[in-house]
């Protein structure tokens, strides 16, 4: 396995062996231990200083399930800290199976020249000219990619909004049927990636030269055992093969914790016609699909292809946080607008969470009226138009509430919160609040210890350790590329066990669950000491003032935890 | 007592001719608890349900209360 290390500023490629000290890292891990030792924490994210780098979980590219996830990290234009997005589809398989350890793209190219990163299937990097391709949008340009590279590729590649280094951009990754519909949405990775000059990234999907696995055979039988943990699991083996992510729709309103109306409420009048179960119901009448296999050896296969009334494509796939920031946060309760918002959105290569939450605020703020879904698809095509709103709206939610003096902005370090209200889910609360990451949907999500009946989460009890414990654990899953969907099972014995059988097994060693916690803690400590060093405190580490004083119908609760709380999630 | 359910997820499966906008009605001894609604609707404990009542999440020896409404889930994990 190795570093391919590209250098903007000259396109000079080097291929190198992994240094020791990143030896059985990957993913996440590799990459905030990559940004510590390397970054300058108070360098300028979308100028030269800045590195951004792409990393295959520790089991990319073997033949454990759901291990296909590709992290990518830099330090954040949108929230200055440092950052890593995860992305689904086919590329962090591909990664892993032609031996890339993590691909470092540093310096940054002339102002007026693209590139294009290509691998092939023997392992040979090349940069490419690519000012043919600059202004595309992300579907016609996987299109024209395909047809001068070949279909057996795997792509991650930027929009007009990471061209225009808005903060929001995201990077889109191709799925299993080559659609650019996956994305490295949170943090304006896109941005970075734009700033470097760098407009897609290539991989020929069909390497063989994965890190010889020690004991194969233990490792195929873990991987069964862990396949079929996750099968048997009621989350990954009934809810989101039937009904995807959007299965969380019913529930998190239930519970009345779905910001809505730019979290003025906590439950979505509109909710049920925008649920998991309503859009099987609609796809299943109109020839749409849902069950679907998104990505690299998944067998959850919670994707979904969306259908409009005559059974056209829309989207694919249409995920519970874009159900919620472009339905029930802005008040819409059509799935064929949302979708047609999520389509725009990956074409545009922006994170369509950054992207609702922004609308919101402004909708907030009187600009355009809440459900008026015409709006908010005209304000979207705004950010490709690159009109002054389209800019504001692309830089994310607190450039939007700067810009229309509105003052409630549900961010934390810069970046929106995600589909679960901080005053209805105490223990999200404080991941929003002190996840290195800024407030994010996957970071240390507690929400599962709410249903199994674990913990209240109207009440300030055990959060704080339900946080620290969801965030070590995300660390290495994140690490390792693992699916957070399938995650869940590592909280069982069977898959627990068998996830460290199969970590052991490849690596030939004989680590405890234990030593993946340490790992984890590791991480995190690295990650909160770069964060430190760019200028964050621990004021930094709270949620706006409004979550603290507006209580939250139907509990009518605000943020109990306190600063000192808070401050106590990383004393591991 | 009467106690209206919405089912999500493949429990609706349990209910023959399950109407997603009206759910079910249940006609119920006084005192029914969570796990006797579970019963009487023939949802197997292997699935996991999840049942709440005004946007709290009950028990398995919770009594339900008359007119209430209950929406049963499976459980979910973030994502």
């Amino acid at each position: 396995m190795r570093f391919i290390r590209i250098n903007m500023n000259n396109q000079e490629i080097s291929v190198e062996p992994v240094p020791s000290q990143y030896l059985g890292l990957g993913g996440r891990g590799l990459i905030s231990l990559y940004i510590h030792d390397h970054v300058a924490p108070t360098c300028d994210p979308l100028g030269p200083d800045n590195t951004l780098l792409f990393a295959p979980g520790l089991l990319g590219g073997t033949q454990l399930i759901n291990t296909s996830r590709i992290a990518v990290g830099a330090k954040s234009p949108l929230t200055g800290t440092i950052k890593e997005s995860n992305a689904g589809g086919i590329f962090g398989d591909a990664a892993g199976r032609l031996g890339i350890t993590a691909i470092i793209i540093e310096g940054q190219a002339h102002q007026d020249q693209f590139w294009l990163l290509k691998v092939d299937v023997d392992g040979e990097a090349r940069l490419v000219p690519a000012n043919e391709y600059k202004g595309m949008r992300t579907y016609a340009l996987v299109e024209t990619l395909f047809e001068s590279y070949g279909s057996h590729n795997a792509i991650m590649c930027i929009g007009p909004a990471g061209e225009q280094m808005l903060h929001a951009a995201s990077i889109q990754s191709t799925d299993t049927k080559g659609r650019p519909c996956r994305a490295a949405g949170r943090g304006g990775l896109g941005a970075v990636m734009g700033s470097k000059g760098l407009k897609a990234i290539v991989l020929d999907s069909g390497g063989r030269a994965t890190d010889a696995i020690a004991d194969p055979e233990a490792f195929e039988k873990a991987a069964k055992d862990f396949a079929r943990a996750v099968r048997s699991n009621p989350f990954s083996g009934d809810v989101l093969p039937k009904f995807g992510t959007a299965g969380l729709v019913a529930p998190v309103n239930s519970m009345g914790g779905f910001p809505s109306y730019n979290a003025t409420k906590g439950v979505f009048e509109g909710w049920e016609k925008i649920s998991g179960e309503h859009m099987a119901e609609l796809m299943a009448k109109r020839g749409g699909k849902t069950g679907q296999q998104g990505c690299s050896k998944c067998v959850i296969q919670c994707s979904n292809e969306f259908v409009d009334a005559r059974g056209k494509y829309v989207t694919s796939s249409l995920e519970y946080e874009t159900i919620w920031s472009m339905g029930g946060m802005i008040g819409i309760d059509d799935l064929d607008t949302i979708a047609r918002l999520d389509f725009l959105c990956d074409d545009l290569g922006i994170d369509t969470m950054s992207t609702g939450v922004g609308m919101a605020v402004a909708m907030d703020a009187g600009h355009k009226s809440f459900g008026d879904g015409q709006a908010a698809i005209d304000m979207v095509e705004e950010i490709a138009k690159g009109t002054e709103l389209g800019r504001v709206l692309g830089n994310g939610p607190e450039a939007v509430g700067r810009y229309f003096h509105h003052s409630r902005v549900p961010v934390v370090k810069g970046q929106s919160i995600s589909g679960y209200d901080p005053r209805a889910m105490q223990g999200n609360a404080v991941t929003y609040a002190t996840s290195p990451m800024g407030a994010d949907h996957t970071a240390g999500n507690v929400v599962a210890e709410y249903v199994t009946g674990k913990l209240d989460p109207l009440k300030t009890k055990g959060q704080v350790a339900a946080s620290r414990h969801h965030q070590i654990i995300m660390v290495v899953v994140d690490s390792i590329g693992l699916c957070i969907l399938a995650s869940h099972v590592l909280s069982t014995p069977e898959g627990g066990q068998a996830f460290i059988k199969a970590i052991n097994a490849k690596l030939g060693g004989t680590l405890e669950l234990t030593s993946l916690t340490e790992l984890g803690i590791r991480i995190l400590k690295a990650e909160r000491a770069f964060n430190r060093k760019a200028g964050f405190t621990k004021k930094d580490d709270r949620l706006p003032r409004f979550f603290y004083e507006e209580p939250l119908p139907p509990h009518n609760t605000v943020v109990q935890i306190s600063g000192e709380d808070m401050d106590k999630t990383f004393e591991f | 007592m009467r106690v209206q359910i919405k089912l999500f997820s493949v429990l609706r499966d349990y209910v023959s001719d399950y109407d997603p906008e009206k759910g079910v009605a249940a006609d119920l001894p006084v005192g029914a608890t969570v796990s006797d609604v579970l019963s009487h609707l023939g949802i197997p404990m292997s699935k996991v349900p999840v049942v709440i009542c005004n946007g709290r999440i009950l028990q398995a020896g919770d009594t339900i209360q008359p007119d209430s409404t209950l929406n049963i889930f499976q459980p979910v994990a973030g994502g």
